[in-house]
């Protein structure tokens, strides 16, 4: 799967937004940058959620949130105003997602829509389009009436079903996202109230499973233990412990000081699923160090190398903000080639500022945001 | 495009009070250097990435060994001509010794890189006991290798082969080409760096200054004992040719692709590669196959590789 455009006309302070993304550029990797305050965490978090919102529909909270932020000053009458158009190609089809929502004044219009005082957003529209390969944009009502409605269905379906499992979006832990509410963001930066933004934040890995935080420890634990599982479901009779060695041997590989990482178990009886609490590291030495040992790039590294190859990211989406905060510049440098390593299946956005990590890609990768409204 | 006096050393003042270059190796090398900014900060990541494009490929290059000495990478910054860069580098040593306090430069660290070329390049500023390029050259290189007993000694280096473009068509790079998608096309056919190598050899008539400089360029390869008796380009043309189409083994035929790439021109004909495809940006399909050439050829080179570019690397990682 891979995003091949998004348009946002008018959103925060993205304005005139028109990015393309080249499907034949190799690697597949697309710096985004801007000043800061110039919108590349918030375009990110609106692609996330708007495809989040097409893969399931139901789930409608994170989108309220998103378009709580239009600015309702001023409401359009007569019409749809455009949010963001999305394109991707899944499966060799073209897809274009276009996101429109309806300003109306409790004055003018009809009592149906009245919701309050206020202007509010009361009709909100997600259109979906084809384009077949060369065949060109395709009417979207009347590919709908004159075409086999159940080969459009599943063609939808299909597309639901990719997108579901293909869109992640990486950020740093303490950053206010536009898909919470707005309280619970203002939690953030309030006395005392910072345990419930983390909680806020627990409850969207739950609810949204491919968001994630540059988190280190979790995730280091999860994989072990969804590796043992595989090696108690396998019962493997040459190695019983077949997956459990190759995610130790692929993390080793990472470090270039001969660092050796273990995974600490209760109990250690062949052929059951023992119960892994934790995991630490064995030096050349011999010393054994824990994850709070490491330094915060070390685990860093080691977390997003685990989310990339551990989480079953191919042929996906990777939307990135800030990868390079906490590497070293020559780490930075390193980061396209690391990514491609881990998971050159995948096509990565990656919001950053950071020139290094521009050095692994030819120019035309990067995509620049000039912030056109002050916000 | 290259830098003018003024902006040259106005780039020089910004490179030496950058906290970045501390304790890091820093090599000065050719390059477009459009567009200009006197404040690289102000710049956007995509203003830098252009601006940057020609170093970008040594900077793919750098070995994956380099990790593993837990040594800063090298910095590579683009000056723009041949004498750009050489002035930058007599720029630089002059504004240290006189500034020491405000320059973040460790002078032993600094380095320039330059391709060989033709041109008579005197150098301005005392360098041992060298007037030209053509006197580094000569110390720097043994028998088209690297001369492992001085290339510690220099600070200026220039490379074996005539253009850095030369270093993407070398004979081991052919199964790069083989592999990447879109297919590349030379002159409306499949790429074959054979095809690449006749070109090369035909259009050394179309560069005076090669004919200009044929004798100096013939003294590069003088080791070989096969071309010391030809005056001409007409004459040096046939013999290749002849003794490329009677070569008995690969390593004869390899030996003689290296002395072409080392006396000839090779960047007009790197910039006549294009894509099998419509709609692709032509340019930038030329800088990600040359940026597979580093990342897949180079930087996968042990310490121990005699190809000029890892020998390159192997002398500043004794620096670092």
């Amino acid at each position: 799967m891979r995003l091949l455009r998004v348009q946002v006309p008018e959103f925060r302070v993205l304005k005139d937004v028109d990015i393309s993304f080249e499907p034949d550029f190799t690697p597949q990797v697309f710096p985004l940058g801007s000043l800061n305050g110039g919108g590349k965490s918030t375009l990110l978090q609106l692609i996330f959620v708007l495809l989040q919102h097409f893969s399931n529909p139901n789930q409608t909270i994170y989108l309220q949130n998103i378009i709580s932020e239009i600015k309702t000053n001023n409401p359009y009458k007569g019409g749809l105003k455009n949010l963001a158009n999305i394109k991707l190609m899944i499966n060799n089809i073209e897809i274009v997602l276009e996101y429109s929502y309806l300003v109306v004044n409790p004055h003018d219009t009809p009592v149906s829509y009245q919701t309050g005082k206020e202007n509010k957003i009361c009709f909100f529209m997600e259109k979906i389009g084809f384009n077949y390969n060369t065949v060109g944009v395709i009417n979207f009502e009347e590919k709908f009436f004159l075409e086999n409605v159940l080969n459009i269905q599943n063609i939808i379906k299909t597309a639901q079903q990719e997108v579901s499992r293909c869109i992640f979006l990486i950020c740093p832990a303490n950053q206010p996202y536009l898909f919470l509410s707005r309280e619970q963001r203002r939690s953030l930066f309030t006395e005392n109230k910072q345990y419930d933004y983390d909680r806020a934040l627990e409850s969207l890995q739950q609810t949204l499973p491919n968001f994630f935080t540059f988190d280190f420890v979790d995730v280091l634990v999860e994989v072990f233990r969804r590796a043992r599982a595989k090696d108690f479901k396998e019962r493997n009779k040459e190695n019983p412990f077949f997956h459990t060695e190759k995610l130790e041997a692929d993390i080793n590989s990472l470090f270039i000081d001969g660092k050796k990482i273990n995974s600490l178990i209760i109990e250690q009886q062949r052929h059951t699923q023992d119960e892994i609490q934790g995991v630490f590291f064995t030096l050349p030495s011999g010393e054994e160090i824990y994850p709070e040992d490491l330094s915060h790039g070390e685990l860093k590294r080691l977390a997003i190398f685990v989310l990339i190859k551990y989480h079953e990211m191919n042929d996906s989406i990777v939307l990135m903000d800030e990868i390079e905060n906490g590497f070293h510049p020559d780490w930075q440098r390193h980061i396209v080639d690391d990514l491609v390593e881990w998971g050159a299946s995948n096509q990565y956005i990656l919001a950053t500022h950071s020139y290094e990590l521009c050095r692994g890609v030819t120019p035309a990768h990067v995509k620049d945001l000039d912030p056109k409204l002050s916000y | 495009m290259s830098f003018t006096d003024a902006e040259l050393y106005a780039h020089c003042d910004e490179i030496i009070t950058d906290p970045a270059i501390r304790n890091r190796i820093i090599v000065l090398c050719e390059g477009d250097t459009k567009p200009f900014k006197p404040t690289p900060k102000a710049l956007s990541i995509g203003q830098f990435s252009q601006r940057t494009q020609d170093s970008a490929f040594y900077y793919r290059a750098i070995p994956e060994w380099w990790k593993t000495t837990r040594k800063l990478e090298p910095s590579f910054y683009v000056c723009g001509t041949q004498g750009n860069v050489i002035k930058a580098y007599c720029y630089l040593k002059q504004k240290h010794q006189q500034q020491p306090k405000e320059s973040y430069l460790n002078f032993n660290k600094l380095f320039a890189l330059l391709d060989i070329d033709v041109q008579k390049t005197r150098l301005p500023c005392d360098y041992h006991s060298f007037k030209n390029l053509e006197d580094i050259y000569h110390d720097l290189y043994l028998n088209g290798k690297v001369n492992p007993n001085t290339a510690t000694n220099h600070k200026l280096w220039v490379t074996g082969l005539l253009h850095k473009e030369a270093y993407f068509l070398i004979p081991e790079t052919k199964e790069l080409f083989n592999s990447h998608q879109p297919e590349p096309f030379f002159n409306t056919q499949s790429l074959k760096l054979e095809d690449i190598y006749q070109a090369i050899l035909n259009t050394m008539p179309n560069h005076t200054d090669i004919e200009k400089n044929f004798n100096k360029a013939m003294n590069r390869i003088a080791y070989c004992g096969l071309f010391n008796q030809y005056k001409t380009i007409d004459e040096f043309q046939k013999a290749w040719q002849n003794y490329f189409d009677n070569s008995k083994t690969e390593e004869e035929k390899v030996n003689l692709i290296y002395m072409l790439l080392t006396v000839a021109k090779s960047k007009s004909v790197w910039e006549e590669i294009k894509p099998n495809a419509d709609n692709i940006d032509i340019k930038n399909y030329r800088d990600e196959l040359c940026f597979k050439i580093a990342r897949e050829f180079y930087a996968k080179q042990s310490s121990e590789s005699l190809h000029h570019l890892p020998s390159f690397f192997n002398a500043l990682s004794a620096i670092a």
